[in-house]
């Protein structure tokens, strides 16, 4: 399997006035390769988040290389930094973070908009992605009329929509009850599965970091 | 779903969510447009009510007034320069007559007098003249006859009055033929009166309210038979500047340069209208002041909504909008937010319109229209660019993380 993202040297410190106040992330040195399903776990402030958002294209690192597909991204402007995100990450959130004003549809639909896709191949591909997630009858509801889990499919499902090569999901069960969860995760370990996807799962949980097929334990800002 | 499309459903998602929100804030522009398009609308119908009372005055006519009235840069001259004792003669109308491109030519004397009927006292401006006046000014009788060159050489104690005069003085223009009205204790009867011509307005004078005495009979209130004007009516449009020119060198022959002045009827409405309109424009500004305090009004709106949104524009930032989607998708609310308002006040002042109409010539044109939509969309930008880059420019993880 090929290095599908590299993190050489990585360090996240946050300064105020010039000097250090908190280091979140100390040398980090990690590879996931395409197609692995891992997962990121430590208690909390031990920086996962901090390292999920790196991978995420959402933050730089203060020392340190990312590189995504052997590409050094620490040139990347704002606006191909974004288009990255669009093409090559699909988020995952804990709290969901569909947009209310939007459709089911357009919630999932919204990166391809970003993308300037075609319309109606998106809706095309939004409303199959709907349907293997059994939520295409919802698909013009808004989401405060449809159930937690179902929001976070709907999640999944525009984290799908551009046909994305990693999968980023931020303890995707968080805020769901255990049925709930047990089947957001089944569905997330089917994209790695049946379609081979690379994913990761960042967690608090011992439970669901064990089902991974990689765990990478992170304790005060370090891999141990 | 096309990407303008999007933005601008997701635009009118969120102004509709925040209904009252969107109503008070548009109520900014709503003011603004509104005055500035009630100006523009009150502006235009005033301009065309002057052009409309110029054109029923008679076309193609020069006037010859004592004094410079005029600058040469065409505007009204105030000062000792406008001021003359000079007064015309019979003489002068009857060398102008021999200039070829004069068709007609006519003096006369205008005096303000007190008008009675029976107890009735009216304040008016009497005219002594020919009845070539009436021919100049394209003036008709809507009752009774125009005083005639009989009238004119017999003296007779006749006058034509105006509609306006004549409702005043004797209820209706159908009542006055006959009658008699006072004028420094002696009578005159009525033998016509003049079709309305407009004007009145605005201090200019009030046509409608003159009243018309052949000028040999006005003697009586003119002991010196003196002009106060002479009205020359060209042969042809494109001959006015020639005529022009000739009345000149006739009127030099007797009197200095500074005692005369040869005005054009179209100089005197492009100074007149364009009084108006540097009145206006000022008037306009003043209204624009209320269209900034509208855009401050939707600059804090949108700095608050882009404080209410900031983990949503984290999520977008996540899922792959760049600074630009972000800039655009919070300037095209501050736009439609501002163009509600415009739409609004557009409909107000149209209203408004329509009911002032019934008293007033205002008038909303296409410019109207524009200006109220253009104006409110420039107020948009110009007031939402500020939180709308405060928006693109949010780090994508710091917006994400806001709670």
């Amino acid at each position: 399997m090929s290095s599908m993202i590299k993190l050489s040297g990585v360090w996240k410190e946050y300064r105020i006035d010039n000097e250090i106040v908190f280091t979140a992330l100390k040398n980090i040195n990690l590879t996931i390769k395409n197609g692995e399903y891992c997962s990121i776990i430590g208690p909390s402030g031990c920086g996962k988040s901090t390292l999920m958002h790196l991978i995420g294209l959402l933050d730089q690192p203060s020392r340190g290389t990312i590189s995504i597909n052997d590409r050094n991204i620490e040139t990347y402007s704002d606006s191909e930094l974004s288009h990255l995100r669009n093409e090559f990450v699909g988020f995952v959130f804990q709290q969901f973070n569909l947009i209310p004003k939007l459709t089911i549809l357009e919630n999932v639909m919204l990166p391809s908009v970003y993308s300037k896709k075609n319309e109606s191949v998106a809706k095309k591909k939004a409303l199959e992605l709907l349907e293997r997630f059994g939520i295409a009858s919802k698909a013009y509801s808004y989401p405060n009329k449809i159930s937690g889990g179902q929001q976070q499919r709907v999640a999944i499902a525009r984290a799908l929509i551009m046909q994305p090569q990693l999968i980023l999901a931020d303890e995707p069960t968080g805020n769901l009850d255990t049925a709930s969860g047990q089947a957001i995760l089944a569905l997330i370990e089917d994209l790695h599965k049946k379609d081979g996807m690379t994913v990761v799962v960042v967690t608090h949980d011992m439970n669901i970091a064990k089902r991974a097929k990689r765990k990478i334990n992170i304790l005060d800002g370090t891999i141990i | 779903m096309n990407y303008l499309m999007f933005i601008l459903k997701s635009a009118a998602a969120d102004l509709l969510r925040n209904k009252l929100r969107t109503l008070l804030t548009s109520l900014g522009i709503l003011i603004g447009v509104s005055s500035v398009v009630l100006l523009i609308a009150f502006g235009v119908g005033l301009k065309n009510f002057i052009k409309n009372s110029f054109d029923s005055l008679g076309s193609n006519l020069v006037f010859i007034l004592p004094g410079q009235v005029l600058s040469k840069s065409g505007g009204f001259r105030g000062g000792a320069g406008a001021m003359t004792t000079t007064k015309f003669e019979e003489r002068d109308v009857n060398e102008l007559r021999k200039i070829d491109e004069a068709d007609v030519v006519v003096g006369a004397f205008t005096k303000s007098i007190n008008a009675t009927a029976g107890t009735v006292t009216e304040e008016s401006t009497l005219y002594g003249t020919y009845p070539e006046y009436f021919i100049a000014r394209t003036t008709k009788a809507i009752e009774g006859r125009l005083f005639d060159r009989r009238d004119l050489d017999k003296r007779s104690k006749v006058v034509v009055i105006g509609p306006k005069i004549a409702e005043k003085l004797f209820g209706s223009a159908s009542f006055s033929i006959g009658k008699t009205i006072k004028i420094d204790n002696l009578g005159y009867i009525v033998i016509g009166v003049t079709e309305a011509k407009g004007g009145g307005g605005f201090g200019g004078p009030d046509i409608d309210s003159f009243i018309y005495m052949p000028f040999k009979t006005a003697f009586v209130l003119n002991p010196d038979k003196k002009l106060l004007t002479i009205f020359l009516k060209a042969t042809d449009e494109k001959k006015i500047p020639l005529l022009k020119q000739k009345i000149t060198q006739t009127m030099e022959k007797r009197y200095a340069e500074d005692d005369f002045s040869v005005v054009e009827q179209t100089q005197i409405l492009d100074t007149v209208q364009s009084i108006f309109t540097m009145l206006n424009s000022v008037l306009i500004a003043i209204g624009a002041i209320s269209l900034i305090v509208g855009g401050v009004g939707i600059m804090n709106i949108m700095y608050v909504s882009v404080t209410e949104r900031i983990k949503e524009i984290g999520v977008r930032r996540a899922i792959g909008a760049t600074k630009k989607d972000i800039l655009f998708q919070f300037l095209t609310e501050a736009v439609v937010l501002s163009l509600v308002g415009g739409f609004m006040g557009l409909l107000l002042s149209a209203t408004v319109v329509l009911i002032v109409q019934q008293f007033f010539p205002a008038a909303i044109d296409a410019t109207s229209v524009a200006v109220a939509l253009g104006v409110s969309s420039f107020v948009g930008i110009v007031f939402g660019v500020f939180p709308a880059k405060k928006a693109a420019d949010l780090s994508p993880i710091d917006a994400i993380r806001y709670e």
